[in-house]
C-alpha cells in the first residue's frame, strides 16, 4: 500500500522540528519507557509505543510489547493518526480500508486493534504518537477514561522532548542544581531586612544575624560600629554614618551605599535607614535602623538606563560597526565580563567571522574569521534559534566537542543569541567570561535585550545602505538615459535651422536631471523646497542675482519636479526678455504657507525687478503653456506683465506638494 | 617645404563606450573649435596616449567595460602625462574630492553643451 504524503503545507516544517528536537534515535530513557508502560497498562494492551514520524519511517523513542525499534511508513498506522489530526481509534485494523494491506496487519504480528493520541509540540507540530496496539479487535474502542489518559500520556511525552531540549541549554542537571540553588539564595538576599543598635557611648554595634550575613560577617553579637564602616567601597565611604556625626546626632537617616562583602568580596548595593533614640534630655543615646541588600534592584535600574542609551545610540548611529561596537561596550562594562561582540555566521562555509568585539583589558580581540570546525557543538545548538547560556564549560557535557575550541579563545563562561534569516542561523551576538560565572536570569534577559536591540538597529541600516545603494544606480541610469535622449535629439535635428528650438529642449531636460539630483537625496521621497529653487536656478544665473525667502517646506517627489520645471520656463524667459536679460536684474522669489478656506495653500511669487517692462508674450509656446499650467497643474498662476517686470503667483494645496 | 604656419588645432582625446553619445561628444568638442580622437574604453585611450604626445586634453566618461573606469583613467593620466588637462563626465551625482585628478573637471551627465564648451576652451585660454 502507498502512503499518500501526509499534509499538502507545513510538512517540511515539521521534518526540520523533529529533527531540532534531537531525539531521533536516541538511546531508550526511563521516563519514557515509564508512560508507554502506564498507556499499556491502563488500556489493557500487550502493546504501547511513542512513535515518532520521519520523512522516510517512523521511530519508537519508547515501546513496551514490540521488538523492531522502527518500521518503514508502509507499516505505520501512526502515519495515518498524524494525517487524521486528533485522536485516531481504529477498533479492527483488518476491516480499515486504511490498513488493511498494512503487512504488519496481514503478516506477523497480525495487529488489530490501534488507538494513537497526537504528539504535539507546543508550536502545534505533531510529530507522531502515543499508540496502544492489540493483536485482537476490539469492537468498542476504548472508553472515554482511557482516552483522556491516552491523551494526558502524549502530552506529558512531549513536555519531556521538549524538556529535553530545553535542558541541553541550560546545562547538565548537577550545574542546574546548583545554579537554582544560588539563584533562590540571591533572591532571600535581596527580600530580607537587618537591624541594628549601635551605642553611641561605647560606638558599639549590635547587629542581627541577618545584617551580618548581608554585609558577610560572623555572626556575633556586637562589634565595633568600624567593622561595618570599612566594608564600603572607597568611592561610597562618607555615605555612612560616623561616630562624630552620630554623637552629634546629625547622621544622614536614609542613604545608600555600594561594600565590598566581607566574606567573599561580592559588590553589593545596601539601603540604610536609621534614627534616634534619645535620653531624657534630648540627647542622642542610640542609632538604630534597618540595612537591606538592593543589589538586584540597582542593577536592574543600571541595565534600564543601558538600554535607554542604547536606543538612543542606535537611532543616531549610522554604521554597523558603530551599532555593535557601541553595544558591546555598554554591556561589556555592566556585565563585567571579558569580551562582548557580534560573530556573523556562514555554516555552508564552515567560517565565523567577528566584524566587531569589545574585550576587557588584557582579554584579546577575536575580530577576524575563524573555522567554525572547533564550535560544531555551539553551531548546532545555536541553530535551534535559542539562545544558548552556559556558567561553567566544565559542566556542560553536551558541549564538550568544544570545550577546547573554547579554552584557545579563553573562554569559559558564556551567552549567545542567535540571529536567523529565513529560519537558517546567520550570526550571533556573543558574551564570554574568562572563568565560570552563574549568570542570573536577568542577566541572560539583558543580553536577549541588547542583542534584540542590535539586531533591529542592524536591520535598520542596512536596510538604508540597500536602498541608498538602488537609489544611486537607479539615478546613474536614469541620467545616462537623458544623457542620451538629449544626444539623439540634438543627432536627430542637426539639420534642423531653428537651433533656439533644439536648445531650449536640450536645456529642459537638464533642469528634469537637476530635479532628479535633489529628489536623490532624499531616496526620492521628497525634497526641500528652498534645495529645489537653488539647485534649478543654479542652472541660470548666479546665487547673487536671485533670492529665495520662504518656509522650508517639504516638498514631494512630484511636486519637485513641478516646480523645477516651472522654474526653468520662468527663468529661461527672464534670460531671453525679462530681468536676467540684462546684468542688474534680480528675481524674487517669496513663499508662504496660508490657510484660505479649509485647506493650507502654498503661494510663491515670482518677482523680477531691475530689467525691462515686462510684455505679454504673443505665442503660446510650450513654456507659457507650462507656466500658466501652475504648480502641479493646479492652473491657479496669475501672471502680471508690470512695467517693473513679471509678478507671477503660483497657489497649491499644501497637501497636494507634500504627497509622495 | 613650404607649407603655411596653420595653428594646429588641440586634440582632445574623447573616451566614451556608448555609440551616440560618442557621436554628440565629438560634435560638441569639434564646434568648440578642436579635434577629437575617439576610444571607447580605457585601454583603448591609454595605447593612444602613449602613440600620440599631441593629445592635449582627455574628456572621459566614468563607467566604461574594460580593466579601468574614467576615474583611474583620469589618474593614470594625470601621473604619467602631467600636462594634459582633464574633464570626467557621469551619470553619478558626483565623483569623490579624493579621486579626482589635480586640475581635473567634473560634469554631471546630462552636461550643458555651453558649459563643456566654455570648458574646453578655458584651456587653451
Amino acid at each position: 500500500m502507498t502512503i499518500p504524503p501526509l499534509s499538502v503545507t507545513g510538512e517540511a516544517a515539521r521534518f526540520e522540528k523533529l529533527r531540532n528536537l534531537d531525539i531521533l534515535d536516541t538511546a531508550p530513557e526511563p521516563a519514557f519507557d515509564g508512560l508507554v508502560s502506564i498507556a499499556r497498562t491502563v488500556c489493557n494492551t500487550p502493546t504501547a509505543l511513542i512513535s515518532l514520524v520521519d520523512k522516510d519511517g517512523q521511530w519508537f523513542k519508547a515501546r513496551s510489547g514490540f521488538e523492531p525499534c522502527e518500521t518503514n511508513l508502509d507499516s505505520s498506522v501512526c502515519a495515518h493518526a498524524l494525517r487524521h489530526g486528533s485522536t485516531l481509534i481504529i477498533p479492527d485494523l483488518s476491516l480499515d480500508l486504511r490498513t488493511a494491506a498494512n503487512p504488519l496487519v496481514t503478516d506477523n504480528p497480525g495487529i488489530r486493534f490501534y488507538a494513537g493520541a497526537l504528539l504535539k509540540t507546543s508550536d502545534g507540530h505533531a510529530i507522531g504518537t502515543l499508540c496502544v496496539i492489540d493483536t485482537e479487535p476490539r469492537p468498542k474502542g476504548l472508553n472515554a477514561a482511557q482516552v483522556k489518559v491516552l491523551e494526558g500520556l502524549a502530552d506529558q511525552a512531549v513536555a519531556l522532548i521538549e524538556m529535553r531540549i530545553g535542558s541541553l541549554y541550560r546545562e547538565a542537571s548537577n550545574a542546574l542544581e546548583r545554579e537554582s540553588a544560588e539563584r533562590s539564595q540571591a533572591a532571600t538576599e535581596a527580600g530580607r531586612v537587618g537591624i541594628f543598635d549601635i551605642d553611641l557611648a561605647t560606638n558599639e554595634i549590635t547587629p542581627s544575624a541577618e545584617m551580618c550575613r548581608i554585609f558577610g560577617v560572623e555572626p556575633a553579637p556586637a562589634y565595633d560600629a568600624g567593622v561595618f564602616e570599612k566594608l564600603l567601597i572607597p568611592d561610597d565611604q562618607g555615605k555612612q554614618s560616623n561616630r562624630d556625626d552620630r554623637t552629634a546626632g546629625v547622621s544622614q537617616l536614609m542613604t545608600e551605599y555600594r561594600i565590598k562583602r566581607a566574606h567573599d568580596g561580592a559588590l553589593r548595593w545596601i539601603a540604610r535607614r536609621g534614627g534616634f533614640i534619645t535620653g531624657a534630655d534630648g540627647s542622642p543615646l542610640r542609632f538604630t535602623g534597618t540595612v537591606s541588600d538592593i543589589t538586584e534592584r540597582k542593577l536592574a535600574e543600571l541595565r534600564q538606563q543601558v538600554l535607554i542609551d542604547l536606543g538612543e545610540m542606535i537611532r543616531e548611529a549610522e554604521s554597523v560597526s558603530e551599532i555593535v561596537g557601541e553595544a558591546a561596550r555598554m554591556l561589556g562594562e555592566n556585565l563585567s565580563v571579558s569580551r562582548v561582540g557580534y560573530a556573523a555566521i556562514d555554516i555552508p562555509a564552515d567560517l565565523f567571522d567577528v566584524q566587531s568585539d569589545w574585550c576587557a583589558p588584557g582579554i584579546e580581540s577575536l575580530v577576524g574569521h575563524h573555522s567554525l570546525a572547533a564550535f560544531h557543538g555551539t553551531a548546532k545548538f545555536l541553530r535551534t534559534g535559542q539562545p544558548l547560556v552556559v556558567s561553567n564549560i566544565a559542566a556542560a557535557h553536551w558541549l564538550r566537542g568544544d570545550s577546547e575550541g573554547y579554552a584557545v579563545i579563553g573562554t569559559n563562561a558564556k551567552i549567545k543569541i542567535p540571529l536567523m534569516r529565513r529560519a537558517q542561523l546567520i550570526g550571533c551576538f556573543f558574551v564570554h567570561h574568562e572563568t565560570a560565572r552563574t549568570w542570573t536570569p536577568a542577566e541572560v534577559a539583558f543580553v536577549e535585550a541588547v542583542a534584540e536591540r542590535v539586531y533591529a538597529g542592524v536591520a535598520r541600516i542596512r536596510a538604508e545602505e540597500e536602498q541608498a545603494l538602488l537609489n544611486q544606480e537607479l539615478s546613474h541610469r536614469l541620467k545616462n538615459t537623458l544623457a542620451m535622449v538629449a544626444a539623439i535629439a540634438k543627432q536627430t535635428l542637426r539639420g534642423v535651422t531653428e537651433k533656439e528650438a533644439v536648445e531650449a529642449f536640450h536645456a529642459r531636460l537638464l533642469a528634469l536631471a537637476s530635479a532628479h539630483d535633489v529628489l536623490l537625496q532624499n531616496s526620492w521621497s521628497s525634497a526641500r523646497i528652498r534645495t529645489v529653487i537653488e539647485s534649478g536656478l543654479a542652472l541660470h544665473a548666479k546665487s547673487e542675482r536671485i533670492s529665495a525667502i520662504g518656509p522650508d517646506v517639504k516638498l514631494g517627489p512630484k511636486a519637485a519636479l513641478s516646480l523645477s520645471m516651472l522654474l526653468h520656463e520662468l527663468a529661461t524667459n527672464a534670460i531671453k526678455y525679462g530681468a536676467l536679460s540684462v546684468p542688474e536684474g534680480k528675481i524674487e522669489i517669496a513663499w508662504s504657507v496660508e490657510r484660505e478656506t479649509s485647506e493650507a495653500m502654498l503661494r510663491l511669487i515670482w518677482r523680477e525687478i531691475g530689467g525691462p517692462p515686462a510684455i505679454s508674450p504673443e505665442r503660446k509656446g510650450f513654456g507659457s503653456r507650462l507656466i500658466s499650467s501652475g504648480l502641479v497643474g493646479t492652473g491657479k498662476a496669475e501672471l502680471s506683465y508690470d512695467s517693473t517686470g513679471l509678478v507671477g503667483t503660483f497657489l497649491a494645496p499644501l497637501s497636494l506638494l507634500t504627497q509622495h | 617645404m613650404a607649407t603655411a604656419q596653420v595653428p594646429a588645432r588641440q586634440i582632445v582625446l574623447v573616451v566614451e563606450d556608448e555609440p551616440i553619445l560618442m557621436m554628440d561628444a565629438v560634435d560638441l568638442i569639434e564646434q568648440a573649435g578642436f579635434e577629437a580622437v575617439e576610444a571607447t574604453n580605457a585601454d583603448e585611450a591609454i595605447k593612444i596616449l602613449l602613440s600620440r604626445p599631441d593629445i592635449h586634453i582627455l574628456f572621459t566618461d566614468i563607467d566604461m567595460p574594460g580593466s579601468m573606469d574614467g576615474v583611474k583613467l583620469a589618474q593614470i593620466a594625470r601621473d604619467r602625462w602631467p600636462p594634459i588637462e582633464i574633464i570626467i563626465v557621469s551619470g553619478h551625482r558626483t565623483v569623490h574630492e579624493d579621486d579626482m585628478p589635480d586640475r581635473g573637471l567634473f560634469f554631471a551627465k546630462p552636461y550643458s553643451p555651453r558649459a563643456v564648451k566654455a570648458a574646453l576652451q578655458s584651456f587653451v585660454a
